[in-house]
């Protein structure tokens, strides 16, 4: 049957609506996030000449990327897991703890965990340096209990010091989404599972956790996207030794203005972040699916 | 007692604060009974259930299973099996994982689980959904998922807590008859806990009455409904008048007209229980407790006639009747003059109360 024809001039008006309502956005993420990421797409298979680019067709920059700087990619793909692992464990023992165990307290101490959000990435990180620098809160106490004599230098500026700040900055982050999937969660079901005769813990791994999968790869991929693309942290309380990966990429970009190898070190740490964040879904699916 | 008791409560409480939600409640319930705990919402009835079921800790007294103290026990180590108000399906499992989920748990032949599913699935009428995911049912899919997940344990207390109230009517109708024919067929001691007096009436062969974090009274239902011990279990199950009155050398006086209802005992003031079903009219001021119709309710198969009456010392009660359509006296209209009767034995003097 045919559609009359007002039904169809107000359906077009709808449409014509939305897309206006819509332009503004569009125009801006293709403006500002998918052009530019485009070229620096096209640039990477370019080659650098003495202060300027030639464009080319060659895989020499993603050959350099993984030759010259695999063993930092790997280091840096590897803190990546770390901090993302540490932090979503954390986050979820938290927001667990808050929507379970502690009651009428848990919304105050979520808020509180939350107004960290409010301090600045770079404050943060200071605020370590301080904190476990040589003249830091952590030696002075340790040398007040008479722990040590002096300062321990094992502290700051060494990988350590770079997974502590980083999973400092992301706890945060990290507890949201687990948070709300948490609360979304009927409390029935776990009582359901004791019921059926799980205990505690087989009660986490078969219904708690995979009814908030979801939320768990959310957090990993956002704490392990931030960690493995950091390169202001390594800088700050990491030792030369151990720079990231962002920070050679910072590098090509500034110092070394080798913009084709910056944006092909850039979408290889990319391409090798979506791998492992696809791994990670499919393992979780595996490992936390109803049985 | 004749069959031992399977299920005994001994002094079991709970208090939240200063609030005690359940009185020290003694109970004995048999093998085999389907046993129910009816109250209105906020009288502990649920407290109670998941104090049984191990969900609550008991602040004093004792859980006893088979002669075996429980009362430490968590969940998991408890011979109960609960369905929850509210289903609590594994939203993430199909039905028949949901099902089988318990006895993977106690690792068992994967044929045996597969063929005590089937049967459960049989049992609850769920065959066809079996690798439906759980959440895409409807409530009274649900609900019977959530029945057939505890039955497979072989629970020896199932614990319902109000497992129908999500149904619309007909639904629950039907799953009282299921409820029953799954009680016959598999046996066990089953306990209701639910508002609802028709349901309870309906399903269970033992009820207990609770108000306030007490058991008023525990009973048959037929008991329950014809000896009411207080005021409020009277109302709580069924409609009753319960009409103020003297009792004066042991005899009552309803009011104008009513015979005299002997009652022995010192004298004091009393409720007359008289349901409205055991109530007759007849036109005109004869012989019966002499009354003007009020109001007239047509409820389909009957009609319920509320009319106003005087008490011996004056004051208007009112008094309401359910009758066949056939035996409403001709002329029953608003203000008639009614005589009302009732068999010898029909009115229950109890204590007066709220």
């Amino acid at each position: 049957m045919r559609m009359p024809d007002a039904e169809r001039a107000q359906l077009r008006r709808e449409g014509l609506k939305t897309a206006l309502l819509m332009a503004p956005a569009v125009i801006v993420f293709i403006g500002l996030f998918v052009a530019p990421l485009a070229w620096f797409f096209v640039q990477s298979f370019w080659r650098n000449a003495t202060f300027r680019v030639v464009p080319d067709f060659q895989f020499g920059n993603y050959a350099t990327a993984f030759r010259d700087y695999g063993g930092v990619l790997l280091r840096t793909l590897g803190t990546g897991l770390e901090v993302g692992g540490i932090t979503t464990v954390l986050a979820f023992f938290f927001a667990y703890a808050v929507r379970f165990a502690l009651g009428r307290a848990g919304p105050l101490i979520l808020v509180i965990a939350l107004t960290t959000l409010f301090g600045g990435y770079v404050v943060k990180v200071y605020a370590w340096r301080s904190l476990l620098g040589l003249d830091g809160i952590l030696n002075g106490a340790l040398m007040a209990a008479g722990l040590t004599d002096a300062p321990v230098e094992a502290l700051l500026f060494n990988a350590g010091a770079v997974t502590v700040t980083l999973t400092h900055y992301l706890l945060p982050l990290a507890i949201l989404p687990l948070y709300g999937a948490l609360a979304d969660m009927d409390e029935t079901v776990i009582a359901a599972a004791r019921d059926s005769g799980a205990s505690a813990p087989r009660t986490m791994f078969d219904i708690v956790l995979p009814q908030i999968r979801p939320a768990l790869i959310a957090s990993f991929a956002m704490s392990f996207l931030l960690a493995a693309g950091d390169y202001v942290t390594p800088a700050l309380v990491g030792s030369p030794g151990n720079a990231m990966y962002g920070n050679f990429i910072q590098s090509q970009f500034g110092l070394r203005m080798n913009t084709p190898l910056g944006a092909a070190m850039s979408f290889s740490l990319l391409g090798c972040c979506l791998l492992i964040l696809a791994t990670v879904w499919l393992v979780m699916r595996r490992v936390l699916r109803a049985r | 007692m004749a069959a031992a008791s399977l299920l005994e409560l001994r002094g079991l409480t709970r208090r939240y604060g200063t609030m005690t939600a359940v009185q020290p409640i003694d109970l004995a319930i048999r093998e085999n009974d389907f046993f129910a705990i009816l109250g209105p919402s906020g009288c502990g009835k649920t407290t109670l259930l998941r104090m049984i079921g191990g969900f609550v800790q008991p602040s004093d007294g004792y859980v006893l299973i088979g002669g075996r103290d429980v009362t430490r026990l968590p969940p998991d180590k408890r011979p109960t099996g609960m369905v929850f108000q509210n289903y609590g399906l594994f939203s993430h499992m199909t039905v028949r994982q949901n099902v089988a989920y318990g006895l993977r748990l106690r690792r068992r032949p994967r044929a045996e689980i597969g063929a005590e599913v089937e049967r459960m699935l049989d049992l609850v009428h769920l065959s066809p959904y079996a690798d439906r995911p759980a959440k895409d049912l409807s409530g009274g899919q649900k609900q019977r998922v959530a029945l057939a997940r505890a039955l497979i344990l072989k629970p020896k207390v199932l614990l319902l807590d109000e497992p129908l109230a999500a149904l619309d009517l007909q639904l629950r109708k039907a799953m009282h008859q299921e409820l029953l024919a799954i009680h016959e067929a598999i046996g066990g001691t089953f306990i209701l806990v639910s508002h609802d007096q028709t349901e309870v009436m309906t399903l269970a062969n033992r009820v207990a009455v609770m108000s306030g974090g007490r058991v008023a009274q525990e009973g048959s239902p037929t008991e329950i409904y014809d000896r009411p011990a207080d005021p409020f279990v009277a109302r709580f199950i069924g409609d009753a008048n319960l009409l103020p009155a003297r009792r004066t050398g042991g005899v009552i006086l309803l009011g104008d007209g009513a015979p005299p209802i002997p009652s022995p005992g010192a004298d004091a003031a009393v409720d007359v229980m008289l349901r409205p079903e055991a109530l007759r009219l007849v036109a005109g001021h004869g012989s019966g407790l002499r009354a003007y119709i009020e109001q007239v309710v047509f409820q389909g198969s009957h009609v319920r006639v509320h009319c106003l009456a005087k008490q011996a010392g004056g004051a208007e009660m009112r008094v309401t009747a359910t009758l066949g359509r056939d035996v409403l006296p001709a002329g029953s209209g608003q203000g008639a003059a009614v005589s009302i009767t009732w068999a010898e034995g029909a009115p229950l003097v109890l204590p007066a109360g709220a």
